[in-house]
C-alpha cells in the first residue's frame, strides 16, 4: 500500500512538474527523474526538444552514444523502462543560467539484463518556448 | 497440404500460447528459479581467483627462464594473455632491463616482500593487475601487468573470471580491505580474498540478483517464440500464393499479415530475439506508432508487411480475371498511390527519426543494423514499385508471373530507390543545418556564459561530493582525485580544455589534471578568502607560448567535511572561441578520455571574424574572407554555401556585436550523394533478387528453369557472357584498386608521420645541442645553453610541428604535449619494448608502430635524439592524430569515385552488353524464323540485309540458299507432277511397297485392278496382308512368292473380277537405297488381257487363212473332177443312174459347202478393205431389215424404233452383214417365237447406237464370254465365225459392240458407231 501510495505521490508531483514548466529548470529535472522512477515513459515526452536533438550518452539506460532526435530518445527510454526500471533518483547537483541548465543526479537501477547499479546522469536543458528540454544526458558510473 | 501435418502445426502453435500464458500467471519464483547460495558461491569465486593469480605468477615466473617468455595460450590462461599489457625484468631498484609491450612501472613496494606477490592498482582512468615473481638467483625480478579496466577492457577482475560464476548472482569484486560507508547494501554478503603470500586484497560482494527479472525474460521469451512460431505457420501453411487470387483469398491474406504485424508489436517479439542494436530505437525508432516503427526491427517487419501486402494485391490484380475488368485498373491506380505516399511518408519518418549515420555517404551501413533500416525502406518500396510496374505490364500485356516482368518491377523500383536516397541525403543536410541552428548556435552565441556555467558547476560538484557522508571521495588516493573528478565534471562532459588542481589545508599541491591546459604554477586562497557558499569567477590571462595571449576563467573554492576543512579546489577553463566542445580538434583525446563526442553529422568547423573581417580563429587552414556577404546570410538567416581549399563547405552564419561565427561541415559532393544513392539502389536490387528471385532458383526445378532460360535464348546467352567475361572483372578491378588505394594511403600517411617525427627529432636535436661558438661570451654561453625537455618545451614543438609530441628516456616517457593522457592512464607511460629495442639499441633513424587510442589506430612515428647522452636513449615520438581523418576522407572520396564510376560503368557495360547482344542476335533471330518459313513451305521468304559485316553475308547467303530451294523445289514439283500424271494415266497398274511391305504408291490402275479384284489396297496398307485373304488374287500372291519375279522377270497370272477372268503381267524391280540396300520393291502390272485376245485372234485370223487357202485349192479340182465325172458318166450312158447322181451330187454339194467354209475364213482371216461412205444409220437398218419384215418365222414380232440420228460413215455391205448375223442369231435363239427389237438411237452426240434385243433363251455366262472368239458355237452347225466377223467388222468401223444376256432373259446386243459431225 504504502508502495502505492509513493508511485501516486511520485507521479502526481511529474504531473505537477509538468504542469508548471517553464517555471524553473529544477523542476523539469525532478519530473524527469519521478517519470523513470514511475515507469512512465510518455511522462518524458514534455521534455524532449521539438527540435534540434539530444545528445546522449547511455551505458545503462541505452546503450547508446550519439545525437537522437526527441522521439527516437523517447523510444529508447521507453525500451530501457520495459525490461529494467529505476529504484531511485536523486538530484545532486543543478546550476543554471537563463538559457541552460546543467544538473546530475544518482540513480539506482536494474538494468536490462537484470543487474543492479547505481550511475550519475548528467543532464543539460536549455529553454525552448519558454519551456526546459533536455539537450544532453550523459550516464556516467560511480 | 495434408490435414494432418496441419493438426501438428496448429496443436504446436496452440501448445506454445498455452505455455506462454501459463508463465503469465504463475508467481516470478517458479520461473526465477531457485536463489544461489551465495556462501558456496563466494568459496567458488575464491577459487577462481586463486587459479587467476597462479596462472598470473606463472605468466610472470616465465620471463626469468627465458626472455621473451614463451607465452603459449591455454584455456586457463587466454584470458589473461588478452589482458597482458606487458612483461619485463626489473632489477632491485625498479629499473626495467628488458621488457616486452608496455608493462606497467613497478608498485613503490614491489621489493619489500619476497615470493610471488600482486597488486591491483588504478591510475586514472585504468586499472590494472601488477603481478610480480622471482628474485631470481641474480636477484632480478620479474613484473608482468594486465589490464583490468581501461578503454578498451572493461568488467576489471570480474571479466577476467569464469562467467557462470556470477549467474543469478550480482557481484562486485572492489579492491581493497574495507568497504565505504554505505556502499554495503542489505543482504550482501561480504569477503575478502587475498592470495596466498601477499597480494592487494579484493572485496567480495555478493546479492542475490533482483527477483522477477529471469521471470520476466522467460515470459517474453515464450510469448517471442509462440509469435514466431505463429507467424511461421501462418506464412508457410496456408497456401497464399493460390488463396490470394480470389477476392476473399485477398482480404484473409491482408487480414493476416496486418494482424501477425501487430501482434509482434504488441508483444514485442523482436526486442527477445535479436540483437539489441537492430531491436532498439538506437539507430532508428519512435513510439509514435506503438511498437511499428521502434527500432530497425520493426521497420523492417514493416515494411516486409507493406511489400507482403503489395504481393498480394498484385498476385490478386494479376489474374486473368482481374486484367479483363475495369476495376481492377482503378483499384492497382488507387492502391499504388496510397502505396507511394504511405512509403514517402514512411521515409519522412525515418529521415527525422534516425541518427545521422543512418545514411551517411561514407559510411558502410551495409554492414550492421542500417541494413536493417535501409531492408525496411526497400522493402516498402519494392512493393510500391510492384504495384506501378503492373499498371505498365498491363499496358505491355505481359504474363506477371513470367521472370520477365521483373524488368518493369527492378525499372521502377530503381527510380524510387533513387528518389528516395537523394531525399533522405537531402534531409540529412537539412538536419545539419537546423542541428546548427538549434543544438551549436547557442553554444557559440553563449559560449563564455556556458563556460562559467559549467565550471560552476564542476565547483559545486567537487564542494557536494566532498560534504557527501556517503560519498567514497576521501577513500582515493589523493593524485587521483583531480583526474577522477575532472573526468566527472560538467567541464569534461562539455569537452572543455580545462583543468581541476586539489589543495591541502596547508594550500600545498595534492593533484592535477588538466585537459589541453598546463600546470600553472599560481598561488591559491589565502584560506580565509576563499568564499565559503558561492565560488567566484576570475579571469586571468594565460600564455601557453610566449607568443599567444589568451584568457583562463579561474575559480577556487574551500572543500569541507562535516564542516570542518580539508582541502581547497581550483579549476580553470580557457576561455577563448576555439574552446567549444564540439569542434574536431580535441575529439580523438576526448574520446581517449572516455567523453566519446564523435560527431555523427561529421567535422563541423568554425569559423570567427573580428568586427573588421579579421579572422580570430578557425579551424579551416584558409578560412574565406569576410565580404559581407557572411553577415548579410546572418542577418537573412540563410545557408551559406562556399569552397575552401578542396572542400566544398555548407553552414550558418551567426552575428553578434563584434564578431562573426560561422559554423560549416562539409558539403557532399554530387559524386558522393550519387555514391550512397547507388549503395541504397544496389543493396534495393540485392534484397529484391533475394525476395523475387531467389524463391524461384529454390523451388524444385529453379534452377533448370534459369538455365533452360538461358540456353533457350542465344541473345540471353550473349548477355550473361558478356556480362561475365565485362562486368565481373570491372568489379574485381575496382576492388583491387580500392585496396590499392588504401593500402597506399596507409603507407602515404606512415611517410608523413616519419617526416613529422624527423621534424621534431631536429628540434629537439639542435635545442638539446650544447652550442659552443668561437670567442663566445660566458654570458652568451649561458644563454643559449642546451634546452630542457619538458612538457612545456613540448607544447611550443606542438604548435610548431602541428602534432603532438611525447619524448621517452630509457623507454619511460619523460615529456608531451598531451601529459593528462599519460596521467589518465590512457597512453602506457612505458614505450613498447620491441620499439624501444628498435629504436635506441638497434639504432634504426626511425620507425612507424600502430596505437590505439580510443578504438582508432594512430600510426606513430619515432625517431632517436641524438644529442644528448646516448645512455639516456632518448627518443621522440609523433603520433598522428589529426591526419588520419584528412586521409580517411580522401580514400572515402576516392573509394566513393570507384563505386561510382564501377556502378555506372557495370550499368553501361550492361546496355552495351544488351544492345550488343540484340544487334547480333536480331539478325540471327531473323534467319530461325525465316528458316522456319521456309520449313513451313514459304519459299518467297527473303531477309534484308542491315548491315555490312559478315551478318550481310550470311543474310545473302541465305537468300541464295532460298532462291535455290525455290527452284529445286519447282522442278521437283514438276517432276512429281509429271510422275503422278504419268502414274494417274498409265494403263499399267504401278504400286511400290517399302522394306517392310508397306504400299507406299499406287496409281489408280493398281488401285483398280486389285480393288476390282476385292483387295482393300490403299497407301500404307501391307500388301501382303491386303491380298492375303482375297481368293481372286490367288495368282498375285503365287506371283509375289515367286522368286523369278523379284529379280525383274515378268510374270504372268490370271486374276478374277467382275468382268471375269483378266490376264496380268507382273514385274517386280527392287528399289537400290543408300549403301546398296534396298528400300522397296516397284511392282508393275500390265493387264494383258486385251493383248493375249488380240494375239489370239491375229493367230485364229492366220489359220483361217491358211486353211481357207489349203482347203479352196483342191475344192475346185474335185468340183470340175465330179461335174466331169457326172458328164463322162452321162456320155457313158452310166448315168442316169439315181445313187450315181445321188453321190455325185454329195460331192458336188460338200465342195459347195467347203467353198463356204473357207469363204468364212476367209472373209474373218481377212477383212474386206472397208469402202466407208455417209449412211443414215435408220435408213441402214430399215434396208436391212426389209427382206425379214415380209419372211420373219412365225411365232416372232419384229418391233423397228428408228431415231433421228446423225449419219455414220459405214461400209453398207460390211456392216450389214454383221447386223444380218447378230439378227440370225437373235431369231434362232428365239425357237419357240418372241419379239426382235431392232432400234436405232443416239443416247450422246457422239456416237449412234444400233440394238439388236430379243427375248429369246439368253446366254449363260460362259457362253457370253466367248461369244466373240472365233470358232466358238453352241450350234452344232456352223463355223462359229458369225460373231467373230460381226465383231472384226464393228471393230473395224471403229465402233463396239456389247452385249447383255442372261438366260432366260434374251440378248441384247448395242452396236455403237461413231457419228459423223454435220
Amino acid at each position: 500500500m504504502a508502495k502505492i501510495i509513493s508511485k501516486a505521490a511520485l507521479l502526481g508531483l511529474a504531473l505537477l512538474a509538468a504542469i508548471s514548466y517553464g517555471a524553473e529548470p529544477r523542476e523539469t529535472v525532478d519530473a524527469f527523474g519521478a517519470a523513470l522512477v514511475e515507469g512512465n515513459a510518455d511522462g518524458l515526452r514534455a521534455m524532449l526538444p521539438s527540435a534540434g536533438k539530444v545528445r546522449v550518452r547511455l551505458v545503462r539506460l541505452g546503450p547508446q552514444d550519439g545525437a537522437l532526435r526527441g522521439g527516437q530518445l523517447h523510444a529508447i527510454l521507453q525500451d530501457f523502462l520495459e525490461r529494467g526500471s529505476v529504484q531511485s533518483f536523486k538530484l545532486q547537483m543543478i546550476e543554471h543560467s537563463s538559457k541552460l541548465a546543467l544538473a546530475s543526479a544518482e540513480l539506482g537501477l536494474i538494468d536490462a539484463k537484470g543487474t543492479r547499479a547505481k550511475v550519475r546522469l548528467h543532464l543539460s536543458l536549455e529553454l525552448e518556448n519558454d519551456r526546459w528540454v533536455l539537450r544532453e544526458i550523459r550516464e556516467s558510473s560511480q | 497440404m495434408n490435414p494432418r501435418p496441419v493438426v501438428r502445426v496448429v496443436a504446436l502453435v496452440a501448445a506454445v500460447w498455452l505455455l506462454a500464458a501459463v508463465a503469465w500467471f504463475v508467481p516470478d519464483t517458479w520461473l526465477d528459479g531457485r536463489p544461489p547460495q551465495l556462501q558456496s558461491r563466494a568459496d567458488a569465486i575464491e577459487i577462481a581467483l586463486d587459479r587467476l593469480h597462479a596462472e598470473a605468477i606463472k605468466i610472470a615466473a616465465a620471463a626469468l627462464n627465458s626472455f621473451p617468455p614463451p607465452l603459449d595460450a591455454s584455456p586457463a590462461n587466454e584470458i589473461l594473455l588478452q589482458r597482458l599489457e606487458g612483461i619485463g625484468i626489473v632489477d632491485a631498484d625498479g629499473a626495467y632491463l628488458i621488457w616486452q609491450g608496455s608493462p606497467a612501472d613497478p608498485p613503490g613496494d614491489f621489493n619489500e616482500t619476497r615470493g610471488a606477490t600482486s597488486w591491483i592498482e588504478k591510475h586514472g582512468s585504468v586499472s590494472r593487475w601488477i603481478v610480480r615473481a622471482g628474485p631470481d638467483a641474480e636477484g632480478w625480478l620479474s613484473l608482468a601487468s594486465f589490464t583490468l579496466r581501461s578503454q578498451e577492457h572493461d568488467g576489471g577482475l570480474q571479466a577476467l573470471l569464469p562467467q557462470p560464476l556470477f549467474a543469478g548472482v550480482d557481484v562486485v569484486l572492489r579492491p581493497g580491505a574495507e568497504d565505504d560507508p554505505g556502499t554495503v547494501a542489505e543482504g550482501t554478503l561480504v569477503r575478502t580474498w587475498q592470495a596466498e603470500g601477499r597480494s592487494s586484497p579484493v572485496r567480495l560482494h555478493l546479492r542475490s540478483a533482483p527477483a522477477g527479472h529471469r521471470a520476466g525474460r522467460v515470459r517474453g521469451l515464450l510469448v517471442a517464440f509462440a509469435v514466431l512460431l505463429t507467424t511461421l505457420a501462418v506464412a508457410f501453411g496456408l497456401g497464399w500464393r493460390s488463396r490470394v487470387q480470389t477476392n476473399a483469398g485477398i482480404i484473409q491474406a491482408v487480414g493476416a499479415i496486418l494482424a501477425l504485424r501487430l501482434l509482434i508489436s504488441w508483444t514485442g517479439a523482436p526486442q527477445w530475439l535479436l540483437a539489441r542494436e537492430a531491436s532498439s530505437a538506437s539507430l532508428f525508432g519512435v513510439r509514435d506508432f506503438g511498437r511499428l516503427l521502434a527500432s530497425p526491427a520493426d521497420l523492417l517487419l514493416t515494411g516486409l508487411a507493406f511489400y507482403l501486402v503489395a504481393v498480394a494485391l498484385r498476385r490478386r490484380l494479376s489474374t486473368p480475371a482481374a486484367q479483363a475488368g475495369a476495376s481492377a485498373r482503378w483499384v492497382l491506380i488507387a492502391t499504388s498511390v496510397g502505396g507511394a505516399v504511405l512509403v514517402g511518408w514512411l521515409v519522412l519518418i525515418v529521415a527525422r527519426n534516425s541518427r545521422e549515420t543512418l545514411f551517411d555517404t561514407g559510411g558502410d551501413w551495409t554492414t550492421d543494423a542500417r541494413l536493417l533500416v535501409a531492408a525496411g525502406l526497400i522493402l516498402a518500396l519494392l512493393g510500391v514499385a510492384s504495384l506501378v510496374s503492373l499498371l505498365l505490364l498491363r499496358r505491355t500485356a505481359t504474363d506477371p508471373s513470367t521472370l520477365g516482368a521483373l524488368l518493369p518491377t527492378t525499372l521502377c523500383f530503381s527510380v524510387l530507390a533513387l528518389a528516395t536516397a537523394f531525399a533522405l541525403q537531402q534531409r540529412q543536410e537539412d538536419a545539419q543545418l537546423e542541428r546548427m541552428r538549434v543544438d551549436l548556435a547557442p553554444q557559440v552565441l553563449e559560449q563564455s556564459a556556458r563556460r562559467r556555467l559549467a565550471l560552476q558547476a564542476t565547483i559545486a560538484e567537487v564542494q557536494r561530493a566532498f560534504a557527501d557522508p556517503s560519498a567514497a571521495a576521501l577513500s582515493l588516493d589523493p593524485a587521483e582525485w583531480a583526474f577522477r573528478y575532472w573526468i566527472d565534471s560538467a567541464l569534461a562532459h562539455g569537452g572543455y580544455q580545462s583543468s581541476l588542481d586539489f589543495y591541502d589545508l596547508n594550500l600545498q599541491p595534492l593533484s592535477h589534471f588538466g585537459y589541453d591546459l598546463p600546470e600553472l604554477d599560481e598561488d591559491v586562497g589565502p584560506w580565509e578568502e576563499l568564499p565559503a557558499d558561492s565560488a567566484e569567477i576570475f579571469v586571468e590571462p594565460f600564455r601557453p607560448v610566449p607568443s599567444v595571449r589568451q584568457q583562463l576563467l579561474h575559480v577556487e573554492a574551500p572543500l569541507t567535511r562535516h564542516g570542518e576543512p580539508r582541502g581547497v579546489v581550483v579549476a580553470h577553463v580557457l576561455d577563448e572561441p576555439e574552446n567549444l566542445p564540439f569542434l574536431p580538434a580535441s575529439r580523438a583525446y576526448l574520446a581517449a578520455l572516455g567523453q566519446h563526442r564523435d560527431d555523427p553529422a561529421g567535422d563541423i568547423h568554425y569559423v570567427v571574424y573580428d568586427a573588421q573581417g579579421t579572422p580570430l580563429s578557425s579551424t579551416l587552414t584558409s578560412p574565406p574572407a569576410e565580404t559581407g556577404e557572411f553577415r548579410l546570410a546572418a542577418l537573412s538567416h540563410k545557408t551559406v554555401k562556399f569552397r575552401a581549399g578542396d572542400e566544398r563547405l555548407i553552414g550558418i552564419a551567426l552575428g553578434e556585436r563584434d564578431r562573426l561565427h560561422l559554423l560549416l561541415v562539409e558539403d557532399a559532393a554530387f559524386l558522393e550523394r550519387l555514391a550512397g544513392a547507388l549503395r541504397f539502389l544496389l543493396t534495393g536490387l540485392a534484397i529484391l533478387f533475394v525476395v523475387a528471385l531467389l524463391p524461384r532458383l529454390l523451388r524444385r526445378g529453379g534452377l533448370t528453369l534459369i538455365d533452360s532460360a538461358l540456353r533457350g535464348s542465344f541473345q540471353r546467352k550473349l548477355v550473361a557472357a558478356m556480362l561475365v567475361a565485362s562486368v565481373v572483372p570491372l568489379i574485381g578491378l575496382s576492388l583491387i584498386l580500392r585496396g590499392y588505394i588504401e593500402t597506399h594511403a596507409g603507407h602515404e600517411l606512415d611517410s608523413s608521420a616519419v617526416s613529422f617525427a624527423g621534424a621534431a627529432q631536429k628540434l629537439l636535436e639542435d635545442a638539446t645541442a650544447p652550442l659552443e661558438l668561437p670567442g663566445e661570451r660566458a654570458e652568451d654561453a649561458a644563454a643559449s645553453a642546451p634546452v630542457e625537455i619538458s612538457d612545456s618545451f613540448l607544447l611550443w614543438l606542438r604548435r610548431v610541428v602541428g602534432q603532438d609530441v611525447h619524448v621517452y628516456e630509457r623507454g619511460r616517457v619523460v615529456a608531451s604535449s598531451k601529459r593528462e593522457l599519460f596521467d589518465a592512464g590512457v597512453l602506457p607511460a612505458r614505450l613498447d619494448g620491441w620499439v624501444h629495442r628498435q629504436v635506441a639499441i638497434e639504432g634504426r633513424p626511425s620507425l612507424v608502430s600502430h596505437q590505439l587510442l580510443a578504438g582508432r589506430e594512430l600510426p606513430v612515428a619515432y625517431a632517436p635524439i641524438r644529442s644528448v647522452d646516448p645512455a639516456r636513449q632518448m627518443i621522440v615520438a609523433v603520433p598522428m592524430v589529426r591526419a588520419p581523418g584528412v586521409i580517411q576522407r580522401e580514400v572515402r572520396r576516392v573509394a566513393e569515385i570507384i563505386l561510382v564510376a564501377t556502378v555506372l560503368l557495370a550499368a553501361l557495360l550492361i546496355v552495351a552488353a544488351t544492345y550488343l547482344a540484340r544487334t547480333v542476335a536480331r539478325p540471327l533471330r531473323s534467319l530461325a524464323e525465316a528458316t522456319a518459313q521456309i520449313a513451313a513451305g514459304d519459299y518467297d521468304t527473303r531477309l534484308r540485309a542491315e548491315t555490312r559485316d559478315e551478318v550481310a553475308d550470311l543474310v545473302r547467303g541465305f537468300n541464295a540458299m532460298a532462291r535455290s530451294l525455290k527452284q529445286q523445289r519447282t522442278t521437283l514439283e514438276r517432276r512429281r507432277d509429271y510422275i503422278e500424271t504419268l502414274l494417274q494415266h498409265a494403263t499399267m497398274g504401278v504400286l511400290s511397297i517399302d522394306s517392310a511391305g508397306a504400299i507406299v504408291t499406287l496409281n489408280p490402275t493398281a488401285t483398280e485392278l486389285l480393288s476390282a479384284a476385292g483387295a482393300a489396297v490403299e497407301v500404307g496398307a501391307d500388301l501382303a496382308v491386303a491380298v492375303e485373304s482375297v481368293d481372286a488374287l490367288a495368282g498375285l500372291r503365287a506371283a509375289l512368292r515367286d522368286g523369278a519375279a523379284a529379280t525383274g522377270e515378268p510374270v504372268e497370272f490370271d486374276l478374277e473380277n467382275d468382268t471375269g477372268p483378266r490376264r496380268l503381267r507382273m514385274v517386280r524391280v527392287p528399289l537400290p537405297g543408300s549403301a546398296g540396300r534396298s528400300v522397296g520393291t516397284l511392282i508393275l502390272l500390265d493387264d494383258v488381257t486385251e493383248l493375249t485376245r488380240s494375239n489370239q485372234l491375229a493367230a485364229w485370223a492366220e489359220m483361217a487363212r491358211a486353211i481357207a487357202h489349203e482347203i479352196k485349192n483342191p475344192l475346185t479340182p474335185i468340183q470340175l473332177s465330179a461335174e466331169h465325172l457326172r458328164k463322162l458318166l452321162t456320155d457313158r450312158g452310166v448315168l442316169p443312174d439315181d445313187k450315181i447322181e445321188a453321190c455325185i451330187e454329195t460331192v458336188i454339194k460338200q465342195v459347195r459347202t467347203l467353198y463356204e467354209i473357207a469363204g468364212d475364213f476367209s472373209t474373218y482371216a481377212k477383212l474386206p478393205v472397208l469402202k466407208p461412205e455417209p449412211h443414215d444409220p435408220a435408213e441402214f437398218m430399215r434396208e436391212t431389215m426389209s427382206p425379214y419384215r415380209s419372211s420373219m418365222p412365225a411365232g416372232i414380232e419384229l418391233v423397228e424404233t428408228y431415231d433421228e440420228v446423225p449419219k455414220v460413215a459405214i461400209d453398207y455391205r460390211v456392216l450389214s452383214r454383221a447386223v444380218v448375223n447378230l439378227i440370225e442369231n437373235a431369231i434362232q435363239a428365239m425357237p419357240d417365237g418372241g419379239r426382235l427389237n431392232i432400234s436405232v438411237s443416239a443416247p450422246n452426240g457422239g456416237f449412234v447406237e444400233i440394238g439388236v434385243d430379243d427375248n429369246g433363251v439368253g446366254l449363260d455366262p460362259e457362253v457370253k464370254r466367248r461369244l466373240f472368239e472365233p470358232y466358238f458355237s453352241t450350234k452344232s452347225s456352223g463355223t462359229g465365225l458369225g460373231l467373230a466377223i460381226a465383231l472384226r467388222a464393228i471393230e473395224a468401223h471403229q465402233g463396239t459392240i456389247e452385249v447383255d444376256s442372261a438366260p432366260g432373259k434374251g440378248t441384247r446386243f448395242r452396236i455403237r458407231l461413231p457419228a459423223l459431225r454435220s
